[in-house]
């Protein structure tokens, strides 16, 4: 597919020099192509939506935007709603990743209940 | 690691909705997997090319880490024969921003006059570095071909120091080496061959 055997006997010289030169690469080099490394596989969020990563600052932001306006407004209301207070509470509730897990497995810990009354 | 092995507890018992998770997450470390394989055939060739390009090893390993982050944010997952050229076109981009930022500061260091220009035009072979202490004389001829090599492949044209080094030393074809530079396949055999051409040039001495 390279086409090496069509090379010259110059261009597979100057191949081997630079194949000689990369295994010759010092250790600061190679620690830091290590670390390269391994932060690019760091960036792979595995099994989570892209889309997820946004969900904490989009809340966070949605719950400033809503208390300036709420803080502002003419009539300010000794209580919130009932209603407004569940949204409140579900934007607090998905600002936080660790919370946002463990309510994504509520089904699965709702199942080990069930398989616990089982056994 | 112990969310890992959790995880794959759980899954292991649960029913028939968490195998299709399960699946989805065992996907995604077969994407981590062949990306890391990726990763480890291009770094040092991938290392060498951008040394070439901008002429210092720390920059160098900058503009990697970046090109290899940027691969992985974006097209973990696709097949190796398309993960090759992607992730030379986008070393080529961050090696051209880099030069481009060079230029912008070399300008205005000469402005500011504080630029170091007057040995520009010095033959490249004069300026590379001494690698200093070579046991035998067979050992002097090696290091002096390489040290003559690695500046005459630094001192080409951009182009054709892309061309060269995506065919002759990474081992792309024409086809995938035209992708990666973005530019036409004519284009690719005729800057590889003027590379070759001045290669032989500068080093007929070296390498008769």
């Amino acid at each position: 597919m390279t086409g090496e055997d069509k090379h010259t006997d110059f261009e597979r010289r100057v191949k081997a020099m630079l194949d000689q030169g990369t295994e010759d690469l010092d250790a600061h080099v190679m620690s830091r192509l290590n670390r390269a490394h391994h932060a690019a596989l760091e960036t792979l969020e595995v099994g989570r939506p892209g889309y997820i990563r946004w969900v904490p600052a989009a809340a966070v932001a949605t719950a400033t935007f809503l208390a300036v306006l709420l803080w502002t407004g003419e009539e300010r209301p000794t209580e919130f709603p009932e209603t407004l207070a569940t949204v409140l509470e579900d934007l607090e509730l998905f600002s936080d990743e660790e919370e946002l897990e463990f309510y994504e497995d509520l089904e699965f810990y709702a199942w080990l209940d069930e398989s616990g009354d089982l056994g | 690691m112990r969310t890992a092995a959790v995880t794959a507890e759980r899954f292991a018992t649960w029913g028939q909705p968490e195998v299709a998770r399960d699946t989805s997450e065992g996907k995604a470390l077969e994407t981590a997997r062949e990306l890391d394989r990726f990763l480890k055939s291009v770094e040092r060739k991938a290392f060498r090319i951008a040394r070439f390009a901008v002429n210092d090893t720390d920059e160098a390993l900058d503009i990697v880490q970046d090109a290899m982050m940027q691969l992985a944010r974006r097209y973990a997952g696709k097949p190796e024969d398309e993960l090759r050229p992607l992730f030379y076109r986008i070393l080529k981009n961050r090696i051209r921003d880099w030069q481009r930022r060079s230029i912008v500061r070399s300008k205005v260091m000469a402005w500011f006059g504080t630029g170091h220009g007057d040995d520009e035009d010095a033959d490249p072979i004069q300026r590379a570095p001494d690698t200093g202490n070579p046991a035998t004389a067979d050992r002097v001829m090696i290091d002096e071909s390489m040290v003559a090599l690695d500046a005459s492949i630094t001192a080409l044209p951009k182009r054709q120091q892309q061309a060269l080094l995506l065919r002759l030393f990474e081992g792309m074809d024409v086809a995938a080496t035209a992708r990666a530079m973005g530019c036409s396949e004519g284009s690719v055999k005729t800057h590889y061959s003027r590379a070759v051409h001045a290669l032989r040039e500068k080093l007929g001495d070296f390498m008769p």
